[in-house]
């Protein structure tokens, strides 16, 4: 590998970084994440903005399947990707916070794959929407 | 483009029909702080952003309300789910019925249909930002009144949950709306 490649690299080229008005200093910054099971219940993935409601304890998720236990799990990684994406689209030189965005975009893809093979397309461009029959039509999350 | 995904950004899991939440609840659907009229702000307001920042913000948000839209709706119709003529009448929601049977429709808590003059543009960057710093707290403070107003865990925790995402929002469009101030706007 010729790593002359990256002694050239014009970082600026890339990122623009003085582009931006909020512009962190990328070694130095402090993401203060809630773990995603406890982001994720709490409904805010940033510790340091947590605001709890009188003395209202956040609701347990009812798990009663593999079913329950796998969309959970994607809930999760769900969500701390998505308010990561939200706070990069405001800070989108936070590199400590662009991978960790990665990081969750990546288990919930795998996390995806797991629900779609035994319970069907969550979205219409999975592998899994021609699968034998039209599967989806069935399934769907508002349930009774 | 907009793409279904067929899952909730929340698990709603109601088990007991309550007619009365239901009436109130559905100002977060059709009321002038809910969900609906977010969504229209936000993927209204986001074309005169002056840059990619605002662009992007206001479209994941205005999304994320969409998927806020379908929770209500959702918690509204387990809510009304096998209702009877005599709860219906009982909840007060016999004009409902009458209009719209067991159908959802976007209305405030009184009833009265959702209208696009809840939602407020300028074109102007710091105006339609701090609307939408004001649009945020008042959501917040509506899904609070309706907190108070209720006693049943399974509609609590969807509640609550739903109020923190005002909080984040709130907190990123602050950001922004520094972002604008320190580039001069």
């Amino acid at each position: 590998m010729n790593y002359d490649f990256y002694d050239n690299f014009d970082m600026e080229s890339i990122m623009p970084f003085n582009e931006y008005s909020n512009n962190y200093d990328n070694q130095n910054n402090n993401l203060n994440l809630f773990d995603p099971y406890e982001g994720y219940l709490k409904g805010n993935a940033f510790k340091d903005e947590y605001k709890p409601y009188k003395n209202y304890k956040v609701a347990k998720i009812n798990i009663a399947s593999e079913k329950d236990e796998l969309l959970a799990k994607i809930g999760e990684d769900s969500f701390m990707m998505h308010d990561l994406n939200l706070y990069l689209d405001v800070n989108p030189n936070d590199t400590e916070a662009l991978n960790k965005f990665i990081m969750y975009r990546n288990k919930l893809n795998d996390e995806i794959m797991k629900y779609e093979r035994k319970y069907g397309p969550l979205g219409i461009k999975s592998e899994e929407s021609n699968n034998n029959n039209f599967n989806w039509v069935s399934n769907w999350p508002w349930g009774k | 483009m907009w793409a279904y995904e067929k899952r909730l950004q929340y698990p709603i899991n109601i088990k007991s029909k309550n007619l009365k939440m239901a009436k109130l609840l559905v100002t977060q659907y059709g009321g002038s702080q809910g969900e609906l009229a977010a969504a229209l702000r936000y993927l209204n307001q986001r074309y005169t952003m002056p840059d990619d920042l605002g662009k992007a913000l206001l479209t994941d948000i205005g999304t994320e309300e969409l998927a806020h839209v379908e929770m209500i709706q959702t918690m509204i119709s387990q809510l009304m789910a096998n209702a009877t003529i005599e709860e219906i009448k009982a909840a007060g929601l016999d004009p409902h019925y009458a209009e719209h049977n067991k159908g959802l429709y976007p209305t405030d808590a009184n009833g009265v249909p959702f209208t696009i003059t809840y939602v407020s543009t300028t074109g102007d960057v710091i105006a339609d930002l701090h609307e939408d710093l004001a649009a945020e707290q008042k959501a917040r403070a509506v899904y609070e009144n309706l907190i108070d107003l209720c006693d049943d865990p399974d509609i609590l925790g969807p509640l609550l949950w739903l109020r923190q995402r005002e909080v984040v929002h709130f907190n990123r469009f602050n950001e922004l709306l520094n972002h604008y101030k320190q580039m001069g706007y």
